[in-house]
Order: structure tokens, then C-alpha cells, then sequence
């Protein structure tokens, strides 16, 4: 994603184009007949952000990241994401035939659709993938609003004259 | 060494190919492949007809009640082949999985080495 920041795609100007464009190259079949997979270059980690009623819950693609050298926070609305993933040593006369992985220190910052609680985050890293679970403060909640409507005698529709 | 087509009965309809680094020393040859989301016991190495094939099942998220607000990554299973050079040992194929990261050494032939011939003086 090459605005470093998000936009809510419900809401944001470039949102459903960002979406679009994206499922554009992730339908770009490659010349071995599968789909590339981290093969185009984009924002590192890619995220995908999920919500239910109670809660947003991140996800986001960190193979061969040490969790240890993960360092991650929230301040208000915005999520950073920090880290390095390392570029193996190879013993001397290696030849490198392909380098198609990408190496080198990440700084990420997202900005959150809603307000979150940081004291109840809980993260998980299983796989090479890193699963954040933030709940949405109690304002950003949808609640249920009782709408008395009122009926209009006069406005009333009529069958005519 | 070069990539393999989806010609083969193996590869499943749809899938996405591995970001791959492929390096050679005098003692083996290494592939290092992404695979976030993948377990160990998801991830399927194997060597037939000198053809190396590595795939790994994603296992389905928590997407499910769940609405996706902003999406850059898709989930599915992975596929890759590459056809060996023959002066590998494709029946010493080791594989180590570790957070999402496969790693694949197989060792050279060691008849395959060069060799120093020693001329005699007559």
C-alpha cells in the first residue's frame, strides 16, 4: 500500500480504489500458474483489519520474524508495527541464484477505524502470522436506539378526493 | 535450475507461489521459502522424478461472524516446484519449517565435486 497509512474503505476518499487496485495485482496469475504471493512489491507487513461488534482484530503476515524483535504499540488510534527481518549469512562462496524474499528493518503506522482499549489488547504470533485482538472502547460500539415513529394524521397517504 | 509449469497433476486449481531465495555452495543447495500460516504438519516436501514440490494448507482464520474493514493480504495454500540439478541428492532433502519460513538443503553429490586428476610423469 503505497499511502503508509490506511484509510477506512467505507469511509476513506480512496478506500474502495485502494481495495480495488489490490485485488488487481493479487489477481495477477504468474507465467508458473499460481498466484504471486509476496512476489510484488508493496508495504511490509501487509494487514488485513477485521471487526465484529466488540472488538477490531488484526492480522498481519510476518514470516521469519523473531516475536522477540517485534515491538508493538498502540497510541491512541494509530498501531505501529517495528521490526527487522534478517537476511540469512550464507558461508563464503555462495552463489544466489534467486532472492525473491525481502530483507531489511520495518516501520509501519496504521491508523485504527475506531478508538480501542490498549490495556485489553491481546496478541498471538503462530506461523509467521501476528493476530491482534483489540477491543473497541464502549463509545464505538454500535447500541440499539429505540426510534418512536410518530404518525401524521394529515400526511397520511389518501386513496384521493 | 528452473521453475516447474502447473502442468502437474499436483498442483491444486488455485494457489499462490512462495516468495523463494535459492543459493548454492560447494556442499548444498538451499530454498528459503515464505509461507506465513502455515504449521508444520500443513507443510508437504517432496522429491519425485527429480522434481522438489513444496506446498502448505492455510488453515481457514477467525474471519468467519467477522467484517473485513481493510484487506492487503489474501489467505490460501502455497505450491512451488523446481526441477533439481542432477549433481543433488534428492533423496537427502531436508526440510525445518520455523514462524512461516521453510528451509530446504539438499546436499551435493559428492561424486559430483570436481575432482583433481593427478598426472603422472613418464
Amino acid at each position: 500500500m503505497a499511502f503508509g497509512r490506511l484509510f477506512d474503505p467505507r469511509h476513506g476518499p480512496f478506500g474502495d480504489l485502494q481495495h480495488d487496485m489490490n485485488e488487481l495485482f493479487d489477481s495477477l496469475v504468474t507465467r508458473y500458474g499460481g498466484l504471486a504471493h509476496g512476489l510484488i512489491p508493496r508495504a511490509f507487513p501487509p494487514v488485513n483489519i477485521l471487526e465484529n461488534q466488540e472488538a477490531l482484530l488484526i492480522e498481519c503476515e510476518l514470516p521469519g520474524v523473531e516475536p522477540g524483535s517485534l515491538d508493538l504499540s498502540i497510541t491512541g488510534d494509530v498501531l505501529t508495527l517495528k521490526g527487522e527481518r534478517l537476511k540469512p549469512v550464507n558461508p563464503a562462496g555462495t552463489t544466489e541464484h534467486i532472492q525473491e524474499r525481502t530483507y531489511g528493518a520495518f516501520n509501519r503506522a496504521i491508523t485504527l477505524p475506531v478508538g480501542v482499549d490498549n490495556d485489553h489488547a491481546e496478541a498471538k504470533f503462530a506461523n509467521g502470522v501476528l493476530s491482534l485482538r483489540l477491543p473497541k472502547l464502549p463509545e464505538a460500539r454500535p447500541r440499539q436506539v429505540a426510534v418512536k415513529i410518530q404518525q401524521d394524521e394529515n400526511q397520511a397517504p389518501s386513496g384521493g378526493k | 535450475m528452473t521453475g516447474f509449469d502447473k502442468q502437474s497433476p499436483a498442483a491444486p486449481p488455485r494457489y499462490f507461489l512462495p516468495a523463494v531465495d535459492v543459493s548454492e555452495s560447494k556442499d548444498e543447495l538451499v530454498l528459503v521459502a515464505d509461507m506465513p500460516g502455515v504449521a508444520p504438519e500443513a507443510l508437504d516436501v517432496t522429491v519425485e522424478g527429480g522434481v522438489l514440490t513444496f506446498s502448505g494448507r492455510v488453515a481457514p482464520g477467525p474471519e468467519r461472524g467477522l467484517e473485513t474493514v481493510h484487506q492487503e493480504f489474501l489467505k490460501g495454500d502455497y505450491f512451488r516446484q523446481f526441477r533439481l540439478p542432477r549433481e543433488f541428492l534428492a533423496d537427502k532433502v531436508e526440510a525445518v519449517l520455523k514462524a512461516g519460513v521453510v528451509t530446504i538443503r539438499i546436499p551435493r553429490d559428492e561424486r559430483s565435486k570436481p575432482r583433481r586428476i593427478p598426472v603422472r610423469a613418464e
